[in-house]
């Protein structure tokens, strides 16, 4: 069986959110968190694309994504 | 090839040209050729008393051009409708050939009858060989410049006297010919008394009025200030006796001096510049004068100011000049160190209040680490502690010598910290100059070699693994990552361009950097509710539904 490509960083993940959190977490949680992310990315790209659009731009920019990353953190805000 | 030519010139009716060549003149050349191609076993002609007539026009070229093509035809029947009384210039001939480019091809041609006019029709198209279109015309004048090109060298021109044909000087030389071809020396226009190299030798009305109006402000006993020259000395020798601009500073043989930046003071503060009306004559000369003492007549370093006017019109060079001793207080100083004696500075700090107390807590711990460094140089792993005592003596030392910094800051306190501090420091030092090779036993005092490395060191570590609110370290999200999910997303989007730049990137890091950070504390307050001291999947769930 070849070894693929690594979805994600899963330690790496995992060390983040256990220093955030200060506690540890069970075993296939942060498969879930990944989950998680991948959604809050999405979010933030498609709204820092219409953003884009609406200022006139071609790609992505930083501004853009400044711009909406304050709504997409409020969104997934607990 | 048989002609025949038994005619004569008084029966032709037809005088093709009233003021041109009489006909035996074609007649004798046509002779000429018959006589140059004729065949072995033909018996030569007897001479016909005219042809010792002399003839009126030179003999032509023995390669023959014909008249061959319909301009040149053209040309040669303007020249006959000409109504002028002067000797006529042009044969026709010679006007064919100087038209088209005589080619040695027609020369080896066999001759045959069209080449040969017909005395009767001398210009009539019939003798012309049949008139080459425009076509053939371009043709040959193609092969004629494919021949040209040809033998013509071209990148393999001879290399050795490349020098001669073109130096710049000689390229020069000949821009100004062309340029200027008949050009004079143009007299000076500035005053026609020599400056004297030591300001004595001038009595001018002007020096003495100048003097007087000083001496009616204040009594300043001062040499007289000589008049400047305003322009290059061009009628006093050649060219060559011009000397090489000369740095204006510190001109005394010291090459690393040479090498150094000073500093320069803000034009604003210095006194008021005076580039235009240098010389109006009032007393406000004085402020230079007191400020550079004697110096007009001769600068300090005992060159006579010829070329250059002098120097001091502009403040910033001047301010340089001004002696140590009476050097401004400012916030931006060059300060030396104590040791070294004025002639062989090479070091120095730029210094800056601001900044003042971190640098010489800089300076000092460099210099400590130096110490310790040529003491574990010497020494043992083992007597570390004896090099440690040694490296504070040292340090004493070091302080004594730095105790020309006007301002120190907190250096007296740190000479009060405690062992473990003092410790801490030069171990720290000790590691970072371990790993620089080329630091090892520089003597050159006080310039922080190493400081831009160790920042950058410290700033590097940081990035790789920060500090949570709990105390813990974590790692960096990768961006290669971020990258990653950014791409899959983007996707979706419908944005044309899905280039991701370096900024945004940056800034998709950062919002990664948040969420995660947001999403560690909500999950571990969920957790934290539910009792529970890990968290669990149901804990996300609840995120994602809320």
């Amino acid at each position: 069986m070849v070894a693929g490509k690594k979805p994600y960083p899963k330690a790496t993940l995992k060390k983040i959110v256990k220093a955030h959190a200060g506690m540890s977490i069970r075993k296939n949680t942060d498969i879930t968190i990944y989950l998680n992310y991948v959604l809050f990315m999405n979010r933030l790209v498609k709204e820092a694309a219409i953003h884009a659009k609406q200022s006139g731009e071609r790609g992505l920019t930083a501004r853009s994504v400044r711009k909406a990353t304050r709504d997409a953190l409020a969104k997934f805000k607990g | 090839m048989s002609l025949d030519l038994e005619f004569e010139p008084d029966h032709y009716f037809f005088d093709f040209h009233p003021e041109g060549p009489t006909f035996n003149y074609y007649r004798r050349q046509f002779l000429d050729f018959q006589d140059r191609f004729r065949p072995p076993d033909d018996p030569a002609r007897e001479l016909s008393p005219e042809d010792s007539e002399p003839s009126p026009y030179p003999s032509p070229i023995p390669s023959p051009s014909p008249p061959s093509s319909i301009a040149t035809m053209d040309l040669e029947m303007l020249d006959l409708g000409r109504n002028n009384n002067d000797v006529p210039v042009h044969t026709p001939r010679r006007r064919t050939r100087s038209v088209e480019p005589s080619t040695t091809r027609l020369s080896i041609h066999t001759p045959s009858n069209r080449f040969f006019q017909n005395p009767h029709y001398p210009h009539s198209a019939i003798n012309t060989p049949a008139a080459p279109t425009p076509h053939a015309v371009a043709a040959r004048r193609a092969l004629d410049q494919r021949r040209i090109a040809m033998f013509t060298p071209g990148r393999t021109r001879r290399q050795s006297f490349r020098e001669q044909r073109e130096t710049p000087m000689s390229i020069l030389r000949h821009l100004g010919r062309a340029l200027a071809p008949t050009s004079h020396v143009i007299a000076s226009s500035s005053s026609p008394d020599k400056p004297s190299p030591n300001g004595s030798g001038n009595g001018g009305s002007s020096g003495s009025r100048r003097r007087a109006s000083r001496r009616a402000d204040d009594d300043d006993d001062e040499l007289p200030i000589d008049r400047p020259r305003l322009s290059l000395p061009l009628d006093e020798g050649s060219s060559d006796d011009l000397q090489p601009p000369q740095s204006s500073i510190l001109d005394d043989g010291n090459v690393t001096v040479q090498s150094v930046e000073l500093p320069r003071r803000a034009i604003s503060e210095g006194p008021p510049r005076r580039s235009f009306g240098f010389f109006p004559g009032s007393g406000d000369d004085i402020m230079w004068d007191d400020i550079y003492g004697e110096h007009m007549g001769s600068d300090p370093f005992g060159r006579s100011i010829e070329i250059a006017p002098p120097a001091p019109l502009d403040p910033e060079i001047a301010d340089l000049r001004r002696p140590p001793g009476d050097r401004r207080e400012s916030d931006f100083s060059l300060d030396m160190p104590s040791g070294l004696s004025d002639n062989d500075q090479t070091t120095f700090y730029m210094r800056s209040p601001v900044i003042d107390d971190a640098q010489t807590r800089q300076a000092e711990i460099e210099a400590e680490a130096e110490t310790e460094l040529e003491a574990s140089a010497s020494a043992e792993e083992s007597a570390l502690a004896s090099a440690e005592a040694s490296a504070e003596a040292d340090m004493t030392a070091v302080q004594q010598a730095d105790d020309e910094f006007p301002d120190y800051g907190d250096f007296a306190s740190v000479s009060s910290l405690g062992d473990a501090e003092m410790e801490a420091i030069t171990k720290i030092d000790y590691e970072t100059f371990g790993q620089e090779p080329e630091k090892s036993n520089d003597d050159i005092i006080g310039y922080p070699h190493g400081r831009p490395k160790k920042k950058k060191a410290k700033t590097s570590k940081t990035s790789k693994t920060r500090i949570s609110t709990h105390n813990i370290e974590y790692p960096q999200l990768p961006p290669a990552f971020v990258r990653q999910v950014t791409q899959a997303a983007i996707q979706t989007t419908g944005l044309i361009n899905q280039r991701i730049p370096a900024d945004t990137l940056g800034a998709l890091t950062q919002a990664s950097d948040w969420y995660f950070q947001q999403l560690g504390d909500d999950l571990g307050a969920y957790a934290n509710h539910a009792g529970r001291r890990t968290i669990e999947e149901r804990d996300v769930i609840t995120l994602m539904n809320r």
